[in-house]
């Protein structure tokens, strides 16, 4: 299984901060929690990026990252400061 | 340039302490428009008014508050005014901007800033209104904490006020808006060198404004864009500035044990969804600002300031502590005694590292202790035993120690709370910021390296210098402005997802072309105004000064500006002698990797900054060139760049003689450490009689 965790709005909008899921890719991770959480994840992942032990897969594999079990996985909205 | 017919209240107020002369200072508005306001308008005037080679917290030194341009536009997010003076952590050029309402109140007042000179002889308020300006006694507020002065105020009034800490000259003091702080560079300490505790400002006095119904149209659709965006719309409403801790720490760069890594376990404990989960109560917001992302939380039964994303990470991973309680407490405390949290919270996590190495084994605190860290601030705050040294900040600490490389600053000044070398272009703007090291003056590439939507690879040096040169300018004019530099965060619309994907290929394809668009943005400062005739949607300041000023300006002209701001505080810095070899690191950020199995986790500083020079328009020593001065306006920084350039050692002795005299003062501290008593600092009002002379020696009374 691999542990999941929710920041920022989604976190509040999922209703949890973090979600176990059977999956070996980043591909399968997103499916599975779209099936999990439907609409609520659906219409915010377009906007988030995904992290893989502190790296963005978007500037690597993308879908095709392997994800393992103890691996720290994060989904991300885009957020600021200063 | 045309005259401009609204923005401008009047005068600037200039107030020497030491003879109790009231008068003003002024530039003529055509002129003025071109440094805007805030901290571009105070480099101008400090670079007139400030002697070079000052001790920061003589009488010699001016204090120079300038509101910015939309203070009082009612245009959005834009109260926000700025603090120039001499740096008591870098001697090199300060700027410290505030959302709180002072700025705005000045202008009521009829003012568009405050000059303040020389000492007073006893502690004195400045009350300001319509009717002119008045100086007092104020030695009965003098000792007190800055919410205890401020419960004494008019509710018609709007207040500059410093505590114990910048009485006491800690070198980190800050000044008090509100609940809103002229936080970094020490000029709280300034203000307590000229004995000045107060200052006031009334009035009702509106703001001209050229065309009001294109004002309105133009923050009509402005406030649609933030309120539509998903940081300013989203994220910031409801996490505040903490919603960047967790999200940070997920992507190493978030200051871990005083930067020792850029990961921590633990950082979910103090997160800002922790706090909106359990403590806060309701947001808060600067006048004007539809984004409010300010935390009101419950601690001890009472409603209280929570804490930014940056004081969080300080007192929290930077020093190991889970107790986001505490942090509440230690921000709240920092407030009333009137100090930086930012430097605070950095030299104290310095101090843990030293005591962990042997070299402070009196130091009552741990990164597995934090029992003692209260009663340690408020001794900071009072230059009471160990505290007196820890006053000094952490560069002249940990230099005195022996181990200068274990504080986290640049020129002098403490980082903000991102861990840089997982952000190396963030690592850049820490090296170049003219104030030290400070992520808004530094550009805050890390919004393109790992925060927002769309990234760039965070780990290339390519494209960084020129990325950070852009962001450095646009920053600098927003500042200068009066808003928030929150408002640029909108600048980035939400992408459409039939052309960008964040876990698809079009995230790659994008970071490559921001990476391959330095072939455009390394000529940048070379460009003429004129080339950019545009507004961008992203940046509606320009169509906001337009409207309000009733002068054509564009694009074009408000990057010049961030430009002319950025160089001209560079100049300040160069005439002071902090020269090229000052854009530094620590050579923990520079040498070692973050990650281990990462070798490009470290900032490659070396390639990065002869290229920042070279897109700055600056020569191979960091020294502007001629034609880029006259490109900006800056004739008059001419002589003097060409001076540093031909003797650079003058301007480096400068520099050096003015912080030997500061070793004499920093090795009496710290050689008694622990031996001060109870009876150091600053507490009791000076008297009519020879005062030391502030910054050559401490612990004993005045």
């Amino acid at each position: 299984m691999i542990k999941v965790r929710f920041y920022s709005h989604l976190r509040r909008v999922l209703g949890t901060s973090e979600a176990e899921i059977q999956a070996s890719t980043v591909r399968d991770l997103i499916d599975a929690l779209s099936a999990r959480f439907g609409d609520d994840f659906t219409s915010r992942m377009p906007h988030c990026k995904v992290y893989v032990n502190g790296r963005h897969v978007g500037l690597g594999r993308g879908r095709r990252t392997r994800i393992r079990p103890g691996d720290e996985v994060v989904i991300l909205p885009p957020v600021s400061g200063g | 340039m045309t005259y401009p017919r609204g923005g401008f209240m009047g005068p600037i107020l200039d107030v020497d302490l030491a003879t109790g002369h009231i008068g003003t200072y002024d530039l003529p508005p055509e002129e003025r428009l071109s440094y805007l306001g805030g901290k571009i308008l105070g480099a101008r005037i400090l670079w007139d008014l400030l002697e070079p080679g000052v001790d920061p917290l003589s009488p010699d030194n001016v204090l120079v508050f300038t509101c910015g341009l939309l203070n009082g536009a009612n245009s959005p997010s834009s109260s926000r005014f700025n603090c120039s003076t001499k740096n008591v952590l870098t001697s090199g050029v300060a700027s410290s901007n505030c959302g709180g309402d002072f700025g705005m109140w000045l202008r009521r007042a009829g003012y568009d800033g405050l000059i303040v000179r020389g000492r007073a002889r006893r502690p004195t308020r400045l009350d300001i209104t319509e009717e002119g300006a008045e100086l007092s006694d104020a030695t009965d507020l003098w000792g007190r904490e800055t919410d205890d002065v401020q419960a004494t105020l008019d509710r018609r009034q709007r207040e500059l006020v410093i505590g114990p800490a910048g009485e006491n000259l800690v070198r980190y003091a800050c000044i008090l808006s509100g609940e809103r702080a002229l936080g970094r560079c020490g000029v709280g300490a300034v203000m307590g060198s000229k004995n000045l505790k107060l200052i006031t400002a009334a009035g009702s006095k509106k703001l001209p404004v050229a065309d009001p119904d294109r004002l309105k149209k133009v923050i009509k659709s402005w406030v649609k864009t933030l309120k539509g965006h998903p940081v300013t719309g989203t994220q910031l409403p409801s996490y505040g500035t903490a919603g960047l801790v967790n999200v940070t720490n997920a992507t190493h760069t978030l200051t871990t044990r005083n930067f020792g890594r850029g990961h921590w376990e633990h950082a979910d404990d103090v997160s800002g969804e922790t706090m909106a989960e359990t403590v806060l109560k309701r947001n808060d917001g600067c006048r004007t600002c539809p984004i409010r992302c300010g935390r009101v939380v419950e601690h001890d039964g009472r409603e209280i300031k929570g804490p930014e994303f940056e004081t969080i990470g300080m007192f929290g991973p930077s020093m190991l502590n889970r107790d986001l309680d505490r942090i509440i407490e230690w921000n709240h405390l920092a407030d009333r005694l009137g100090m930086d949290t930012i430097t605070l919270g950095s030299t104290l996590a310095c101090a843990m590292e030293l005591r962990e190495q042997g070299l402070l084994p009196d130091l009552p605190i741990a990164f597995d202790d934090h029992e003692g860290v209260s009663r340690l601030i408020e001794d900071i705050a009072h230059r009471r035993g160990i505290g007196d040294a820890l006053a000094e900040g952490s560069q002249r600490l940990a230099a005195a120690a022996g181990a200068p490389g274990l504080a986290m600053q640049s020129k002098g000044m403490e980082f903000a709370a991102y861990e840089p070398r997982n952000a190396v272009g963030h690592g850049l703007g820490y090296a170049t910021s003219n104030r030290g090291g400070c992520h808004i003056n530094g550009g805050y590439l890390i919004y393109f390296e790992a925060l927002g939507e769309v990234n760039m690879d965070p780990l290339t040096p390519k494209a960084k210098p020129a990325w950070t040169v852009f962001q450095q300018n646009v920053f600098e004019a927003v500042s200068a402005v009066g808003n928030c530099i929150f408002l640029t965060y909108a600048f980035v619309p939400p992408m459409p997802r039939a052309l960008y994907d964040p876990v698809g290929p079009s995230a790659r394809l994008t970071s490559r072309a921001l990476i391959a668009s330095r072939l455009l943005f390394d000529h940048q400062t070379r460009l003429p105004a004129k080339l950019a005739p545009i507004h961008l949607p992203g940046l509606p300041q320009t169509e906001a000064i337009e409207a309000v000023t009733g002068v054509r300006y564009r694009l074009g002209d408000l990057l010049d500006a961030g430009a002319r701001g950025f160089v001209l505080e560079r100049m300040i810095n160069l005439r002071e002698g902090l020269l090229g070899d000052q854009d530094a690191l620590p050579p923990r950020l520079t040498d070692e990797p973050e990650r281990p199995d990462e070798p490009r986790s470290r900032v490659p500083l070396g390639q990065m900054l002869p290229v920042y020079y070279k897109v700055r328009g600056w020569d191979g020593d960091g020294i502007p060139t001629a034609s880029l001065l006259r490109k900006l306006g800056l004739d008059f920084a001419v002589a003097e760049a060409e001076a540093i350039r031909d003797d650079p050692g003058r301007f480096r002795r400068r520099y050096r003689s003015l912080r030997d005299a500061e070793d004499e003062v920093r090795v009496t501290a710290v050689g008694a450490l622990g031996a001060a008593g109870d009876d150091g600092g600053r507490g009791q009002p000076p008297d009519d009689g020879p005062r030391r002379e502030a910054g050559r020696a401490r612990g004993g009374r005045s």
